[in-house]
């Protein structure tokens, strides 16, 4: 049976390297020009104009690195999404045996994961393709922090006397613009934790609702050295759990690309 | 006490991590053999370049990582080119000239290629600040390391963003400062069929077809590195390269003037041609370039696939110099311009090819090339095939209806002219009915906008022609009211140029303020159309182009003062300055008036004398004369030769892909071509002979 809606998948990648000087804007037609590559059938908007129906998250500032970035994309009604290959050929015996007249495309995620891997550009990885459920929250009302690692010039003991100033501060004020107006935030509620690791690095948790803390911002309101020295990336993104319980986790879904996978869905 | 939440304390999905280390792939740069010379070992800047990106407007023009992008491996007995566009990435990239020869070059065992754009001033200021010189995209090579750095110059404005290339690139600026281990600095392009105003600058200059020259060049230096590139060699290699067809070394000429006039220009040396030759490719089917037109990660003017389906144009436009220094017609065979299209569209992800050429609607195949488009594999409904250049007839709008899939966004013709009259003596052949009914034909079939574009300060125009731009647009806008109540007209009209080698280069260029004038009349004329809007280009850029366009080799002390006052990326109105050129040519004694606004006699030695374009030069006076007795000249594909010199002179012929002449004539003038003549044309797939001048 083939389904009436269209169905969504929750592609994960990380951008590396030369790459990372790509904005957000150009990372949008990057995927729309390598899923035409792979001929992965997504669904397109109605109207004048149609574009193919991309889900992105929180932006990535251009310059920033990630390990964990993440796009949806609907998928045309005919398709029968599957994980893996052995049960395509499953669902495509099922299928014939049921004496379907009409068979539907079947598309394993992860082989469309390895070919859209290969068409992106040198320094983006794709780390996982799943189904998810299109009822889901988006990914940018979903998520309610980032997590980002800072390399800096500065060593451990100096990073650590950031960190300890910074948390022991009750408040931190900070000026930023916001519709064209001139406002005055205290950013500290928005810095969910903050400590040195090695290399040395510092590793932050900014919050995203209401309004997202941006690293940049986050490190004038530390007083850290300018962005030129600084090298940030993107580690992770949070959802909170109002339930209390974990619920399904889509990025595993069939057989993860690789052990790094993190949250990102409801 | 702290407010921090740990991580611990909140409820959220955890899942395995691991941490950041070895997780950098940064993309590898290939290291050099260390090599005799160049004595600098090649080596990627790459480290400190990205240190300054992030302080950059759009850093991404800096990165490369185009798909289609080489890494070759530079080794000491390989030629070293850079191909330097001077201007920014977002209009260099498209540049298909670069795109083909950064392809043939690289496909070689001796030689490789890289590229290269003009930084913004942002960057440059870093760049400079910190000792780091202008920069490949492909592996961040500095550029004063390779061999070559060849410009593409297809604007008169892009003059002084070349010294500063060149500077940047830590190579003296004048031509007789280099030594043997600069770089040798060459340029191609439409601009060098008058390149006298570049001569203290660049080393070499290449008329024609970049396809098979840029290899006889890349022998030429390959042998002169093979000898050790000695101190004292450069006027030797240099030498060598002006006997290669089409390459023209100006250091090998030397020009006598009698006050300010040129009497003479000869060569210095009795085994240096007295003449250059333009190079011409008799087969565009044999060289399908681009193969892997690059894909750019940021946004670039012309974003789409480019396919060129034919070289040249026999229309005849007195005014279009693309069209008189291209003969003759070259069609690339329509069995390969459908492999480009299908090959492309799979490989890039384009949603949108333009066929390319200087008017895609009179390629004889077509119609079956955009069918094929249409129905292809890769073509879900959501190609749009683009048409640059339309013909204004409403045959090709019809087409052009067929294969833009829903993106009815406007339709631009350019009718040239306001009248009949001036369209005689432009040679731009439009009946009033031919655009109506095109324009008849947009509206009807669901555009909403019209682009009309216009020539102002032609020949023997007066305010009739000039305000009959605007009747023709008032007209157009009343059809488009009849299928749709916002229907409107863009009108845009550039100050005419005149360009060596057209009819039109003894003609003496409108002052600003005549210019300024028109275009003032124009908009208080157009001011009461609704539906009209009205653009035009500052006519303070057309003088500085026209000073330019048919200069001589006394405007290198201009240029060079203009770029040393600052002034770069002169196409870009934030940095263009029309004082910083006039005060130039106030210090360097030299009359504004003399080199744009007189017209020239046809006795006189013009500065591009000593070059050729293929073109006679009494065929292009007796042209002019036709223009000023409003004579127009049909197309020569279709009708006898004219010998305007292009096909004779090479011994090749107009190839065309179909012995069918284009439904609605040429440009859509409606003309009668079922008789044919005794016109020169060769029906692919055979093929012409190459002459060797």
């Amino acid at each position: 049976m083939t389904r009436e809606n269209p169905s969504r998948v929750r592609l994960r990648y990380a951008k590396h390297g030369k790459v990372r000087f790509t904005s957000h804007r150009d990372m949008a037609r990057i995927w729309e020009r390598s899923i035409r590559r792979v001929s992965l059938p997504v669904a397109y908007s109605e109207g004048y104009n149609p574009r193919p129906k991309l889900h992105f998250g929180l932006a990535l500032p251009t310059g920033f690195e990630s390990e964990g970035e993440f796009v949806d994309i609907d998928i045309v009604a005919e398709v029968v999404l599957t994980a893996n290959a052995a049960e395509a050929a499953a669902e495509h015996e099922r299928l014939s045996q049921a004496g379907e007249s009409q068979q539907p495309q079947i598309l394993d995620l992860e082989v469309m994961r390895q070919r859209l891997d290969e068409a992106t550009p040198d320094g983006i990885s794709v780390e996982a393709l799943v189904e998810i459920d299109r009822k889901e929250t988006s990914l940018q009302q979903a998520v309610t922090s980032c997590s980002w690692e800072f390399t800096t010039e500065l060593d451990h003991d100096a990073l650590q006397r950031v960190v300890d100033m910074t948390l022991a501060a009750g408040s931190l004020l900070l000026d930023r613009e916001r519709k064209g107006k001139q406002m005055t935030d205290d950013i500290r509620p928005q810095i969910l934790d903050l400590h040195v690791v090695d290399g040395p690095r510092l590793r932050a948790e900014l919050g995203t609702q209401p309004r997202a803390l941006r690293p940049a911002e986050f490190l004038q309101a530390i007083d850290m050295p300018s962005k030129e020295t600084v090298r940030v990336l993107r580690t992770h993104q949070w959802i909170t759990n109002n339930v209390g319980e974990p619920a399904r986790e889509p990025l595993v879904a069939g057989e993860p690309a690789t052990a790094n996978t993190e949250v990102c869905a409801v | 006490m702290s407010e921090i939440l740990l991580q611990s304390d909140r409820q959220r999905y955890f899942f395995i991590k691991i941490s950041g280390e070895g997780a950098n792939p940064q993309l590898s740069t290939k290291t050099v053999t260390p090599t005799k010379y160049p004595e600098a070992i090649m080596k990627s800047l790459w480290n400190q370049i990205e240190d300054i990106l992030p302080l950059v407007e759009k850093p991404a023009r800096y990165i490369g990582c185009e798909d289609g992008m080489q890494l070759p491996e530079h080794a000491p007995h390989k030629v070293s080119w850079l191909f330097t566009y001077p201007d920014t990435y977002e209009i260099g990239l498209p540049n298909q000239g670069l795109q083909i020869l950064y392809e043939i070059i690289n496909e070689r065992d001796d030689a490789v290629a890289e590229r290269s754009y003009a930084p913004w001033a942002d960057l440059e200021k870093l760049l400079r600040e910190r000792g780091l010189p202008l920069f490949s995209v492909d592996q961040h090579m500095p550029a004063g390391d390779f061999d070559l750095i060849a410009f593409n110059l297809s604007a008169e404005l892009t003059y002084t963003n070349l010294l500063n290339c060149v500077d940047l690139a830590g190579v003296p600026v004048r031509v007789d400062q280099r030594e043997a281990h600069h770089p040798l600095i060459a340029a191609g392009g439409h601009c060098t069929y008058n390149p006298e105003p570049l001569s203290d600058f660049v080393d070499f200059f290449v008329l024609g077809d970049g396809e098979e020259v840029v290899g006889d060049i890349t022998d030429v230096v390959r042998d002169w590195k093979a000898s050790g590139r000695n101190d004292g060699t450069r006027e030797g290699v240099l030498r060598e390269l002006s006997k290669v067809a089409g390459v023209y070394v100006p250091s090998m000429y030397e020009v006598t003037y009698e006050g300010t006039a040129i009497v003479d220009v000869s060569p210095k040396y009795s085994d240096v041609p007295e003449q250059v030759e333009k190079r011409t490719v008799a087969d565009l089917g044999e060289w399908p370039y681009p193969k892997n037109q690059l894909v750019p990660l940021t946004e670039v003017v012309h974003d789409r696939l480019n396919v060129e389906v034919f070289r040249g144009c026999t229309r005849g436009c007195r005014f279009c110099q693309a069209g008189m220094i291209t003969r003759p017609v070259r069609e690339r065979p329509a069995e390969q311009v459908k492999s480009m299209i299908n090959e492309g569209l799979r490989r890039t992800g384009y949603d949108e090819v333009s066929l390319t050429s200087l008017s895609t609607a009179d390629f004889s195949g077509i119609q079956s090339v955009v069918e094929d488009a249409m129905t292809t594999d890769y073509n879900d409904g959501r190609v749009s095939v683009a048409l640059p250049s339309l013909r204004v007839d409403a045959f090709t709008v019809g087409m052009a209806a067929q294969i833009q899939n829903a993106r009815r966004t406007g339709l631009t013709f350019a009718p040239e002219a306001g009248t009949w009259r001036m369209r005689q003596v432009i040679n731009k052949l439009i009946r009033e009915e031919d655009l109506y009914g095109a324009v008849e034909s947009a509206y009807s079939q669901g555009w909403r906008r019209v682009k009309l574009y216009f020539l102002t300060g032609l020949p023997t125009e007066t305010d009739v022609d000039t305000l009959g731009i605007a009747e023709l647009a008032r007209n157009c806008i009343e059809i488009g009211k009849k299928y749709n109540k916002t229907a409107s007209a863009t009108v845009s009209v550039g100050g005419f140029v005149p360009k060596p080698f057209t009819p039109f280069q003894w003609f003496g260029q409108n002052t600003e303020v005549e210019l300024q004038r028109k275009i003032n009349l124009l908009r208080d004329d157009l001011g009461r159309a609704r539906g009209a809007q009205f653009k035009w280009h500052d006519p303070k850029a057309t003088l500085v182009e026209g000073i330019l366009s048919r200069g001589d080799r006394r405007l290198g002390a201009v240029i060079e003062d203009v770029w040393r006052n600052g002034g770069i990326f002169q196409e870009w109105s934030e940095f263009f300055s029309r004082d910083l050129w006039v005060d130039a040519m106030g210090r360097a004694g030299l009359s504004v008036d003399f080199y744009a606004h007189r017209h020239r006699h046809e006795d006189e030695i013009l500065p591009w004398e000593h070059l050729s374009a293929g073109l006679h030069k009494d065929f292009l006076w007796q042209d002019w004369r036709d223009a000023l007795d409003e004579v127009g000249l049909e197309d020569c594909r279709w009708t006898p030769c004219y010998d305007c010199g292009a096909c004779t002179g090479y011994g090749i012929e107009h190839v065309v892909a179909s012995a069918t002449p284009p439904a609605g004539g040429s440009q859509g003038t409606g003309q009668d071509l079922s008789g044919g003549g005794a016109v020169p044309v060769t029906l692919l797939p055979t093929r012409a002979p190459v002459a060797t001048p």
